[in-house]
C-alpha cells in the first residue's frame, strides 16, 4: 500500500514538474521561424489572407506568403521540387490531379502523423469524399480547403416571364433553354464554361452514366453512355449558348451571367461570391438556385475537392509548416471562410446555421439536399500520374462535341480513347 | 612592347564579357544537350537513364511536333511579310514632310517598348468574343461576331497581334535608311521628269531592298522565338491550333514535366535557330558587300 | 490645281490619323478600361463617354503588393543592365578594333538560342546554390539576353568611330585600355544612351526568366500582372490599371529617347 501511495505521489510530483516545462514548450515553440506558404489565387487564399497576422501573433512565426496564378504555381512548385527545395514549406496541391504524381516524386510529407489523434483539430470531421482524395493507399497528405458542388443557377423572372418550370431532368433543361433563348433581346438559354471547365463538364457525362474514367482507370469517353453525355453537352451549348460556345472560359461565362445575359449556367457552389452575391451583379435578387438536372443516370454532379494544402517532404521544418496548417484548417479559421462564402470541406461548419447565413437558402438547400444522400461524385478529372497530358485531350473531346453541334461523336471518341490509354497505361 | 599592349588588350577587354557568358549560358547549353539523351522526367523517381537518341526519334515521329515546327514557321513567315508590306507603307507615308511627324514617330515606339505580357492581356480582352469591344464595334457595322481565339481563328488573331508590335518597328528602320538616301539622284530623276512613284520604284526601292530585306529577316528570327504573347493569350491552344515550337518546348518541361524530351526538342530547336541565323549573317555579309 | 492638293492633303492626314490609331488602340482602351468601374468597362455603350475613377489604381496598390515588385523591376533591370554594358561595352571595341570576327559571329549565334534553352540548368544550378528568389539569380539572367545584344549593337557603333582618331594617341604611347577611356568613351556615348534604354526596356518587359527564377522577394511586374488573372479575378479595370502602371515608365522613357531608340534598331537589331 505504501508503496503504490509513494509511487502515485512519484507520478504526481512528477507530471507537476513537467506541465510547466510543457506549457512553455508548446506556448510558442516556433518562435522566430519563418514559413514560406505558396498558395493560388483562390477565393479561399483571398478570404484567409487577413487572418494571417493573427498566427503570427499568436505562434511569433513569420509566414511569407507567395501568391499566384494557379497553373503558374503548380509549375513553378514543380520546378523546385525538382530539385528538392527545402526553402518551401507548405503548398496548395490540387490533390485528383496532382497526388499521384507528387506521392511518386516523394514531394508530400505524410500527414497522419500529426493528425491521428488530434481530438481538437477532429480530421475526421471533414468530408470523407474530400479526405479520399489526398490520400493515397491510406496515407493522408492533403488537406482539403474546399469542396465544391454543381448545381444550376437561373434567372427565376426570366423563367416567370417565359412560363417555364425549373429544369430537374435533362430533357426539360434542353427545353428550357430553347424557350429562353433569346439572342435578339441579349439573352442566352444556357452558358457554360467549355473550355477549361473539364470538371465540370463531367456532371454532364456522369448524369447520362459515362466518365472520364472506369474504375481500372481506363478511358472511357467513347462508351455509349459517355458519348450520349457529350451528345447532350454538345447540342445544347452549340443551339442555346452565346456566341462561340466551344471557347467561353469562366470568365466570360461570370461576366455573362452577371450581365443578365444568360438565363441558366451551371457552376459550382464555390463561385457563388461571383456569380450571384450582390457585390457581383444586380440580378442577386432574381437568381434561384436548383439541382443539377437527372439523366438517365440520375442526379450526379461532382461533390469535390479540388484544392488542399500539402507539406514539403523535404521541407526542415516540417512541424512548423503543419502548425500552419492546424491553424488554417481548423475549426476556427475554417469556419471563418465558410462564413466569408467559400465552401469548406468540413462537415461541422455546414452544420452550422450561424457560418452560412449569407448564403442563400435556396443554395444552402440545394447543397444539403445533394451532401444528405452523400450524392455527387468525388472525382472530376480524370485520375492519372500525366495528369496535364491527359487534360490535352480530354478538352480536345469536350471542344471537338460542341464544334460538331454534338453529332458524329462515336469514332472521334474512340480516337480519344487511345491517345487517352496509351498516357494512363504509365500509371499501371 | 606597343603590340604587346594591344594584344594583351584583346584578352582583358573581351575577357569579363566572355567569362560571364560562360557562366550563363555556356553551361546551361552543355546541360542541356547532355540531358536531351537521357530519360529525365520529374514523375520518376529513379536516377535518370541515358537513352541515346531515343528523345529525338520521339519527336520526329511525333506529328504534334511537326505540326508545331510547322506553326512556327507559319507564324513567323507570315508575321514578317505582312509587318514588311505594311511597314514599307507606313515608311512612305512617314517619310513625307508634314507636322507632327516627330510625334507620329514616336507613337511608332510604343508597341516596341509595351509589356508584351500586357499587350496579350489588353488584346485578349479587346477581342473578347462576347464581352470585348472589337465584336461591339463590326457589330455596329452589321458584322457577324468573331470568335478570335478558336481552334479555326486563332493563329490568324496571334499573327495579327504580332504584326501590330512589329509593323512599327520595321517602318522605323525603312524611314532611317530612306533618309539615308543619296538625295541627289532623286532629284536628278525627277528632273529628268520621272513621277514620284516610278522614282520610288525604280531608284528607291533597289537601294532600300537590303536593309528591308536585313529587317525581315530580323524580325523572322524574333518571332520564332515569340512566347509571352501565346503564352498569355491561347497557351498554344484550343486544341494545339496554336502551338509553335517554343510553346510545346515549355509544356513538355513545365507540364509533362519531361525533361529529358523537352531538351531534346530545346537542342533541335536551337538548331533550326542557329541555321537560320547562319544564314540571315551570309545574306546581310553579301548585302553589304554589295553595298 | 490648289483644290486637288488640299484635297490630297487631306486624304494624307487621313491616312496618318488612320495609321496612329492603329498603333494605340490597345493603349488608349486599356488606359481609360482603367480609370472605369467594372460595370461601366463591360458596358460598351460607355466606351468613350464615362465618369472617370481612381478607385482601380488605389485598389492595387492597397490590396494588392504592387510596389515591392515595382521597385524589384527597377532594381533588376537597372543593374543587369548597367553590369551588361560596363561588360559589353570593352568586348564591343575590342571586337570591332581587332577584327575579332569569329567572336561577332559567336555573339550572334548566343543571341538566337530560345531563352527556354536556359530555364532548366538555371534552375538547376540556382537551387543548388541555394540562390533562389536572389536577386543575383534573376539578374544574371536577364544578362544572359542584355549582354550579347549590347555587344552585337555597340560593335558597329564602334565601328563608325574613325581609327584615325585614335592613330595619335598610339603614337603618344597611351595604353588601349586609357584610349578606350578618354577617346573612344566620350564619342561613344550616344550608343550607349541607346544600348542601355534598350537593354531596360527588355529587361522590364522580361517575362519567362522571373516566372522560373524569382520569388516572393525578387518577383517582379510583369509576372504579378500575370498572377493578376487568376481564379477569382475578373476585375478588368483593376488589371488595366496594375497593367498601366507597367507600361507606364517604358513608354516615358521611349518618348523621351525615341531618337536613340530608333538609332539603335537601325544599327542591326531589332528587340534585345
Amino acid at each position: 500500500m505504501k508503496k503504490k501511495v509513494a509511487l502515485l505521489l512519484t507520478v504526481v510530483l512528477l507530471v507537476t514538474m513537467l506541465i510547466p516545462v510543457g506549457v512553455a514548450e508548446t506556448a510558442k515553440p516556433y518562435a522566430g521561424q519563418t514559413l514560406r506558404v505558396v498558395l493560388g489565387n483562390h477565393a479561399w487564399t483571398t478570404s484567409l489572407k487577413p487572418y494571417i497576422p493573427e498566427f503570427e501573433e499568436a505562434t511569433g512565426m513569420h509566414v511569407v506568403l507567395e501568391e499566384y496564378e494557379i497553373n503558374q504555381m503548380t509549375e513553378k512548385v514543380a520546378i523546385e521540387l525538382a530539385a528538392k527545395s527545402d526553402t518551401l514549406d507548405v503548398w496548395m496541391t490540387r490533390p485528383q490531379q496532382d497526388l499521384l504524381h507528387d506521392v511518386k516524386s516523394g514531394w508530400l510529407e505524410p500527414l497522419n502523423r500529426f493528425t491521428d489523434g488530434d481530438e481538437e483539430y477532429e480530421v475526421d470531421d471533414f468530408m470523407s469524399a474530400a479526405l479520399d482524395a489526398c490520400s493515397k493507399e491510406g496515407v493522408l497528405y492533403g488537406i482539403p480547403i474546399c469542396s465544391e458542388r454543381q448545381l444550376l443557377y437561373y434567372r427565376k423572372d426570366l423563367f416567370e416571364k417565359a412560363g417555364v418550370k425549373v429544369p430537374t431532368t435533362m430533357d426539360e433543361l434542353m427545353e428550357a433553354a430553347e424557350k429562353l433563348h433569346d439572342p435578339a433581346n441579349g439573352v442566352y438559354g444556357f452558358v457554360h464554361r467549355s473550355l477549361v471547365g473539364m470538371c465540370q463538364v463531367v456532371s454532364f457525362l456522369y448524369s447520362f452514366g459515362g466518365g472520364y474514367q472506369d474504375a481500372e482507370g481506363n478511358s472511357i469517353l467513347s462508351t455509349p453512355e459517355s458519348v450520349a453525355g457529350f451528345e447532350y453537352y454538345g447540342k445544347i451549348l452549340s443551339n442555346y449558348s452565346a456566341p462561340s460556345p466551344e471557347s467561353l472560359d469562366y470568365l466570360e461565362v461570370f461576366a455573362l451571367f452577371a450581365q443578365g445575359k444568360a438565363a441558366m449556367i451551371s457552376d459550382v457552389d464555390a463561385n457563388y461570391l461571383l456569380l450571384a452575391d450582390p457585390s457581383a451583379t444586380e440580378y442577386s435578387d432574381v437568381i434561384g438556385y436548383a439541382e443539377f438536372p437527372a439523366g438517365p443516370a440520375g442526379s450526379r454532379p461532382i461533390n469535390s475537392c479540388s484544392f488542399s494544402l500539402s507539406i514539403n517532404a523535404f521541407s526542415a521544418q516540417k512541424e512548423a509548416a503543419w502548425e500552419f496548417i492546424k491553424w488554417a484548417t481548423g475549426k476556427e479559421i475554417n469556419g471563418r471562410i465558410q462564413a466569408n462564402g467559400a465552401p469548406t470541406a468540413r462537415k461541422s461548419a455546414w452544420n452550422d446555421a450561424e457560418l452560412n447565413k449569407n448564403l442563400p437558402e435556396e443554395l444552402i438547400a440545394v447543397n444539403q439536399a445533394i451532401m444528405a444522400v452523400d450524392g455527387g461524385v468525388g472525382i472530376d478529372r480524370p485520375i492519372t500520374l500525366n495528369f496535364n497530358e491527359a487534360k490535352e485531350y480530354v478538352n480536345m473531346a469536350i471542344y471537338e462535341s460542341i464544334v460538331r453541334k454534338g453529332e458524329n461523336l462515336a469514332e472521334f471518341m474512340a480516337e480519344m480513347d487511345g491517345y487517352l490509354n496509351e498516357i494512363y497505361a504509365n500509371d499501371k | 612592347m606597343n603590340n604587346r599592349s594591344e594584344r594583351m588588350a584583346r584578352i582583358y577587354f573581351t575577357m569579363p564579357a566572355l567569362l560571364m557568358l560562360l557562366v550563363i549560358m555556356a553551361f546551361p547549353i552543355v546541360f542541356t544537350i547532355g540531358a536531351s539523351f537521357t530519360d529525365w522526367a520529374l514523375s520518376s523517381v529513379e536516377f535518370p537513364q541515358i537513352v541515346g537518341f531515343r528523345n529525338y526519334l520521339d519527336l520526329l515521329k511525333e506529328t504534334r511536333f511537326a505540326r508545331s515546327v510547322g506553326r512556327m514557321l507559319q507564324f513567323a513567315i507570315w508575321t514578317s511579310v505582312m509587318e514588311t508590306i505594311l511597314g514599307i507603307g507606313f515608311a512612305v507615308i512617314f517619310n513625307q514632310s508634314f507636322r507632327g511627324q516627330r510625334v507620329v514617330k514616336t507613337v511608332c515606339l510604343l508597341p516596341y517598348a509595351a509589356t508584351p505580357i500586357v499587350i496579350a492581356i489588353v488584346w485578349k480582352l479587346i477581342l473578347d468574343p462576347t464581352l470585348g469591344v472589337a465584336n461591339y464595334v463590326i457589330g455596329m457595322l452589321g458584322i457577324q461576331p468573331v470568335t478570335y481565339f478558336n481552334a479555326q481563328n486563332g493563329m490568324t488573331s496571334l499573327i495579327c497581334i504580332e504584326t501590330w508590335q512589329g509593323t512599327p518597328i520595321v517602318a522605323l528602320i525603312i524611314v532611317a535608311a530612306m533618309s539615308n538616301l543619296p538625295g541627289d539622284c532623286m532629284e536628278a530623276a525627277q528632273v529628268d521628269g520621272a513621277t514620284k512613284w516610278r522614282t520610288f520604284w525604280l531608284i528607291e526601292m533597289p537601294l532600300l531592298a537590303p536593309t528591308i530585306f536585313i529587317a525581315f529577316l530580323m524580325r523572322f528570327l524574333d518571332v520564332t522565338k515569340a512566347f509571352d504573347i501565346i503564352y498569355a493569350i491561347t497557351k498554344g491552344g484550343p486544341v494545339f491550333s496554336t502551338e509553335t515550337l517554343n510553346l510545346y518546348g515549355y509544356l513538355i518541361a513545365f507540364q509533362h514535366y519531361k525533361f529529358g524530351k523537352a531538351s531534346a526538342l530545346i537542342v533541335m530547336y536551337a538548331v533550326i535557330l542557329t541555321i537560320f541565323g547562319a544564314f540571315m549573317l551570309q545574306i546581310k555579309k553579301r548585302l553589304e558587300v554589295d553595298q | 490645281m490648289k483644290r486637288r492638293r488640299t484635297l490630297s492633303r487631306i486624304f494624307f492626314f487621313l491616312i496618318v490619323a488612320v495609321i496612329v490609331i492603329y498603333i494605340t488602340i490597345p493603349f488608349l482602351w486599356m488606359v481609360t478600361s482603367s480609370l472605369k468601374l467594372q460595370r461601366d468597362i463591360l458596358n460598351l455603350d460607355k466606351l468613350i463617354f464615362f465618369s472617370p475613377t481612381i478607385q482601380n489604381y488605389i485598389t492595387i496598390f492597397a490590396d494588392y503588393d504592387f510596389m515591392g515588385p515595382m521597385l524589384n523591376s527597377i532594381w533588376i533591370a537597372t543593374v543587369s543592365t548597367l553590369l551588361a554594358v560596363a561588360l559589353g561595352f570593352p568586348c564591343a571595341y575590342a571586337i570591332s578594333r581587332y577584327k575579332m570576327r569569329w567572336l561577332s559571329v559567336t555573339i550572334l549565334m548566343v543571341r538566337v538560342i530560345p531563352a527556354i534553352s536556359f530555364l532548366i540548368p538555371w534552375y538547376m544550378i540556382v537551387s543548388s546554390l541555394g540562390m533562389t528568389d536572389s536577386y543575383t539569380a534573376v539578374i544574371l539572367s536577364h544578362m544572359s539576353a542584355s549582354l550579347p545584344f549590347c555587344i552585337w549593337i555597340m560593335s558597329p557603333f564602334c565601328d563608325s568611330i574613325p581609327v584615325v582618331i585614335e592613330e595619335s594617341a598610339i603614337i603618344d604611347g597611351c595604353t588601349p585600355l586609357r584610349r578606350l577611356v578618354s577617346i573612344i568613351f566620350p564619342l561613344a556615348v550616344p550608343g550607349l544612351i541607346t544600348v542601355t534604354i534598350m537593354a531596360f526596356i527588355s529587361s522590364w518587359n522580361n517575362f519567362m526568366y522571373a516566372m522560373v527564377l524569382s520569388g516572393a522577394k525578387t518577383r517582379t511586374l510583369p509576372l504579378t500582372l500575370y498572377n493578376f488573372m487568376g481564379y477569382s479575378f475578373v476585375d478588368w479595370g483593376a488589371l488595366m490599371a496594375a497593367a498601366t502602371v507597367i507600361v507606364f515608365p517604358v513608354l516615358i522613357i521611349a518618348f523621351s529617347m525615341q531618337r536613340y531608340i530608333i538609332k539603335g534598331l537601325t544599327a542591326g537589331a531589332v528587340k534585345g
